[in-house]
């Protein structure tokens, strides 16, 4: 655990909720975008995910703080995410067809974005939850396994399958 | 000859969020402290809104037992003491039914004597022949 843990003290007050902030913003930022696939979204969800902890910070422990707050986080994505999807459906059902024009470089770096989400979406959640947690976090697997609730020995594993299962889909998109 | 791309280096490249992220929380916390605030005000005025009605309810209900209270000790204390009046040191009550002037060839008033003198008894009768 690092210096913008909790005081010595046990107390979690606001600078050590400030001082998590700075540390974990980065990474927790780029795991929640890897849900929502959308910068502002995935910035309010991590500011949402503190907020809820600063509102627990009664029940806060020092050595379990960090898997706390990226399990709010990664809760707060998925609902949002579920909530998208109805949105989603009904805005497609309505929706008029565009004839919007794109330069060929965003075109081509838009489609590249495409085919690493439709390969990190092709995951099935457990699997996506534990490579973006491994690959994105600096949380060790006995924490990450807390963030899931799963044995620690199906972390590795799981994480194994899930890069497999990327390099696969990838290889298949750059084939075609 | 340039090593080979790997295909995951794109999915896990990290970005970076937007600027001003700590001082975005610091006015969001803010506003929650003042959101639950409010409230909190608002549910104690409500309480304390409540609170003040049943105390005036009770204090209401209290007052008016001890004006009944008071009403009936004063009536009580008008009354001298058989005592005192036995003794002459204290002038009778006045008798408690009184006939009106015109009608006392009609109607006869008898003061029953009873062994309780806080309780006095008439006997009212009526003179007519029916």
């Amino acid at each position: 655990m690092g210096a913008s843990s909790p005081s010595a003290e046990g107390r979690f007050d606001a600078q050590a909720l400030e001082d998590l902030y700075v540390r974990l913003e980065r990474s927790l930022h780029n795991v929640v975008y890897r849900w929502l696939w959308d910068d502002a979204e995935a910035a309010d969800v991590v500011q949402e995910a503190f907020v809820k902890l600063w509102d627990k910070r009664a029940s806060v422990r020092a050595e379990t703080v960090e898997p706390f707050v990226y399990r709010i986080a990664l809760n707060l994505a998925s609902n949002r995410r579920r909530a998208r999807k109805v949105r989603r459906h009904v805005q497609l059902e309505s929706a008029e067809p565009t004839t919007e024009v794109t330069a060929a470089t965003m075109l081509e770096t838009r489609e590249r974005e495409a085919k690493v989400r439709a390969a990190v979406e092709a995951l099935p959640d457990e699997l996506r939850q534990i490579v973006v947690l491994t690959e994105m976090s600096e949380l060790s697997y006995a924490q990450v396994a807390e963030v899931v609730g799963i044995p620690e020995g199906t972390v590795g594993s799981r994480r194994h399958r899930a890069l497999a299962a990327l390099r696969d889909r990838l290889a298949e998109v750059h084939g075609e | 000859m340039s090593e080979p791309r790997d295909p995951l280096r794109d999915v896990f490249a990290m970005r970076e969020p937007p600027t001003g992220g700590l001082r975005r929380l610091r006015e969001r916390l803010e506003a929650e402290r003042r959101r639950r605030r409010a409230r909190w005000l608002a549910a104690s005025t409500a309480l304390g809104l409540a609170a003040a009605a049943a105390i005036a309810l009770i204090v209401g209900d209290a007052d008016r037992a001890t004006d009944r209270g008071a009403r009936l000790c004063a009536g009580w204390v008008a009354q001298p003491d058989p005592a005192l009046v036995s003794l002459g040191l204290a002038a009778a009550p006045p008798p408690g039914v009184s006939v009106a002037a015109d009608a006392r060839d009609r109607i006869a008033v008898q003061r029953v004597t009873d062994s309780d003198d806080d309780v006095v008894y008439y006997r009212l009768a009526s003179l007519e022949r029916e």
